[in-house]
């Protein structure tokens, strides 16, 4: 068991994942700022002064956090802080959205689309949290594995010989 | 791997993403997709009213939105004149009981109107009407005549109402819509411009939602399309 949960394929593979989500996340939030500075306001946390910085910001560090993850795979430095990086964000994400469960405010996550998409009803959105919330929980749970797996390793070329062995 | 290289890896992911982030921020050329770096949000931290609360009243004011002087005054009530009395003798009916007194709405630069007002004032042709949705919605069908000015990007709205200042005196009516239902653009639009100095703006409570579903023309294009209109995204978001 413990072989498997240290194998280097699967923390590769979970490193994958994690990379492809967060790039495919951040495009639309870097393509279209407004729209995401929107989502930011709607869920009534972030002050007003901050919610265009978190809406530069946030999808580059998203962007670079998976791109660091997916050079990782191929051995350039920087995919445990990314991992690290990736755990707090999702942290964040799920702290956001169970804060506004507990106040009863439905919001559209704004994870992979803009404000434009197909509007939901309150139940709805209050379902879509709960699920959003798993999921993140989910990607908390691969990112403490991946980091927890190669915690002993350099790279992936030393990981795989230390999984051969 | 220690704990000091991972850090240095978090620091190096963070200052990267800052300087990608500034750096495409700034050389953005679309005005409309480029945001100042400190927002100027208005009502950030209120969450919408719970949509079991009762409905507000036709033309009711806005009264989380007034300043804070007109919101601390009470509402005003007028009272009818006594009726007048012929001095010693005895009226043969009991007089009528008064009518309940009249609630005048308290003054306040913002307002929430109903469409009959939105159409009354619509054919006054210089009422300005303002789209607070973002263009692109406004670019897929509006209220006829109105300007687009979206509360989201900041970088043109600002220039916008500094414009808008110059061009159009400061007591003049203006009406602001967005997409309806849960649609909060409208009323943040009327905090920017109640602080440029604008003293009576009328939000179109229903928003272009409403507009569309009662079958009204719509200006897409330049070109004014007769109701009932197919439009892709209205921008509402349902209750």
């Amino acid at each position: 068991m413990m072989g498997f949960l240290r194998n280097a394929w699967v923390r590769r593979a979970l490193e994958a994942t994690l990379a492809a989500v967060f790039v495919y996340a951040s495009y639309h939030k870097i393509i279209d700022p407004p729209d995401f500075a929107k989502q930011v306001y709607n869920y009534k946390i972030t002050p007003g002064q901050l919610i265009n910085l978190v809406a530069i910001y946030l999808p580059w560090v998203e962007l670079v956090a998976g791109a660091a993850l997916v050079l990782g795979l191929l051995g350039v430095p920087g995919r445990r802080g990314a991992a690290v990086l990736v755990g707090a964000m999702l942290l964040v994400f799920i702290a956001a959205l169970s804060f506004n469960l507990l106040r009863d405010h439905p919001v559209a996550c704004g994870c992979f689309e803009g404000s434009s998409a197909a509007p939901k009803t309150r139940e709805e959105l209050f379902s879509d949290m709960w699920e959003t919330i798993l999921r993140d929980a989910g990607m908390l749970v691969m990112a403490a594995w991946a980091l927890w797996a190669g915690r002993t390793s350099a790279g992936p070329e030393a990981s795989g010989a230390e999984a051969a062995a | 791997m220690k704990r000091g290289s991972i850090l240095t890896e978090c620091i190096a992911i963070l200052a990267i993403a800052a300087a990608l982030g500034t750096a495409v921020n700034v050389l953005r050329t679309d005005k409309e997709q480029r945001i100042p770096f400190f927002g100027k949000y208005t009502d950030v931290f209120t969450p919408k009213a719970a949509p079991s609360a009762p409905p507000a009243p036709a033309a009711a004011t806005v009264a989380s939105r007034q300043p804070p002087v007109a919101a601390s005054q009470p509402p005003v009530t007028i009272h009818p004149p006594p009726a007048a009395t012929t001095l010693g003798v005895k009226p043969a009916d009991p007089p009528p009981a008064p009518p309940p007194p009249v609630k005048a709405e308290p003054a306040g630069p913002v307002r929430e109107v109903q469409l009959d007002e939105i159409l009354a004032l619509h054919k006054e042709e210089d009422t300005p009407f303002f789209d607070a949705r973002r263009t692109r919605n406004y670019d897929q069908g509006h209220i006829p005549l109105s300007q687009p000015m979206s509360v989201w990007e900041q970088e043109a709205l600002d220039e916008k109402i500094s414009n808008l200042v110059n061009e159009l005196p400061l007591d003049v009516t203006i009406v602001i819509y967005c997409g309806g239902g849960d649609c909060n653009d409208s009323h943040m639009l009327a905090d920017r411009l109640v602080a440029a100095g604008y003293k009576d703006l009328r939000i179109f409570k229903g928003g272009f939602t409403e507009w569309v579903k009662k079958g009204l023309p719509v200006e897409k294009d330049g070109q004014i399309v007769e109701g009932p209109v197919q439009v892709p995204d209205p921008g509402e978001e349902k209750k």
